[in-house]
């Protein structure tokens, strides 16, 4: 579910996906300087999730997305 | 005169439109007629020429007000310089009788610039400006000047450090002209370029700190070319290492998750790990988004 040691970060992101009702399958930190967030889910909501990105920021990310590979069906 | 006949300034027609805008045509067309007198006093202009928006207007106003003879448009290839952008500067040059060249430049071989520091650009153009200066005395023409407009203050631009440490001028930001303005006149004057997206070097897609290698830059010019042949209209690949970020207008998100699988595909086959989309879409220098972070002093060239 993660590649990244910041679990701190990884798990606030999920409570936050979690509390907010938004399906996910795993979450995840990417990019050469760990501040890319990353929401794999294969049912994306795309306007609630651009919704609470100010707040996943906050937890230390620069950057929201979603994996287009889990979405597209492939192996994550 | 440069004034193009101005009929109306609609609202939401810039994609920049969170920008400084003229409040009417007037205002415009008062703008306008500064740039005019900016360029007749400059006599004869050596212009920083890419292609974009604001260089091919400045180009265009610059042959209407002074004349084939006093001006020169010059577009620097290199690396970092997209092969589309080059076509509409050759494009735009031919159709709007602007005289043009072509120079090589080198920046990836500068060290300082190719280690990407946050005043990346300052390196760059200190080159860039060097040769225009060097090229504008060898032509006989009186000033050198590029594209910047009345919103690029209030960017993040240490490239415009080197333009005023070569004395580049600036006619459309001296006139107060914004991108909607520009947009706006050069719809007017005809210029395909009237609706262009933002046209920044490939190097701005790539993090601060992340080395701008050839490499780099041709897996982000055919992501891009990728997304172009799709359809999108404003779009950028941003470049995390191993990881490709997409962000596009927010009203095309939907569309580039109903393409997932074909953008995985193709963006992985250029080298990338992971295909990202940005939930939030497509932000004009996102990537100056990080400098909030550093110390004041890290951030200006």
């Amino acid at each position: 579910m993660r590649d990244t040691p910041n679990d701190e970060r990884l798990t606030a992101m999920a409570g936050l996906l979690e509390r907010e009702g938004i399906a996910y399958e795993g979450v995840a930190v990417a990019g050469a300087h760990d501040d890319v967030a990353v929401v794999r889910t294969r049912d994306v909501d795309a306007d609630r999730l651009a919704a609470i990105a100010k707040r996943i920021r906050a937890l230390g990310f620069r950057y929201v997305t979603i994996d287009l590979e889990t979405v597209a069906g492939g192996a994550a | 005169m440069v004034k193009p006949r101005v009929t109306r300034i609609e609202k939401g027609m810039s994609k920049q439109s969170d920008r400084p805008v003229a409040a009417d045509s007037e205002i415009l067309e008062q703008r306008l007629g500064q740039l005019d007198g900016i360029l007749r006093e400059a006599v004869s202009v050596c212009i920083g020429y890419s292609g974009g928006v604001d260089s091919a207007f400045v180009a265009a106003a610059a042959v209407r007000t002074l004349g084939k003879a006093n001006v020169l448009a010059v577009t620097a290839l290199s690396e970092s310089y997209p092969e589309n952008q080059r076509r509409t500067a050759l494009d735009v040059a031919a159709r709007f009788g602007i005289p043009h060249i072509e120079l090589r430049t080198d920046e990836l071989n500068d060290p300082r610039y190719a280690a990407n520091p946050t005043n990346r650009c300052y390196f760059c153009k200190t080159e860039l400006w060097g040769r225009l200066v060097e090229l504008a005395r060898e032509r006989g023409l009186a000033t050198v000047v590029d594209g910047s407009n009345a919103d690029d203050s209030a960017d993040h631009r240490p490239g415009a450090l080197a333009a005023r440490e070569h004395g580049v001028r600036s006619p459309l930001q001296e006139a107060g002209l914004t991108k909607r303005d520009i947009r706006e006149a050069s719809r007017a004057l005809g210029l395909p370029t009237w609706d262009q997206p933002a046209s920044p070097c490939l190097a701005s897609r790539l993090p601060y700190g992340i080395a701008v290698t050839n490499g780099r830059l041709r897996q982000v010019e055919d992501a891009e070319s990728m997304l172009r042949r799709l359809g999108f209209g404003e779009f950028r690949v941003r470049h995390h290492g191993d990881v490709a970020r997409i962000e596009v207008a927010p009203a095309e998100i939907g569309r580039a998750l109903s393409l997932a699988e074909t953008l995985v595909a193709g963006i992985r086959a250029l080298g990338f790990d992971r295909v990202l989309l940005d939930i939030e879409g497509y932000r004009r220098g996102a990537l100056n988004e990080a400098l909030v972070l550093l110390p004041a002093g890290a951030r200006d060239a």
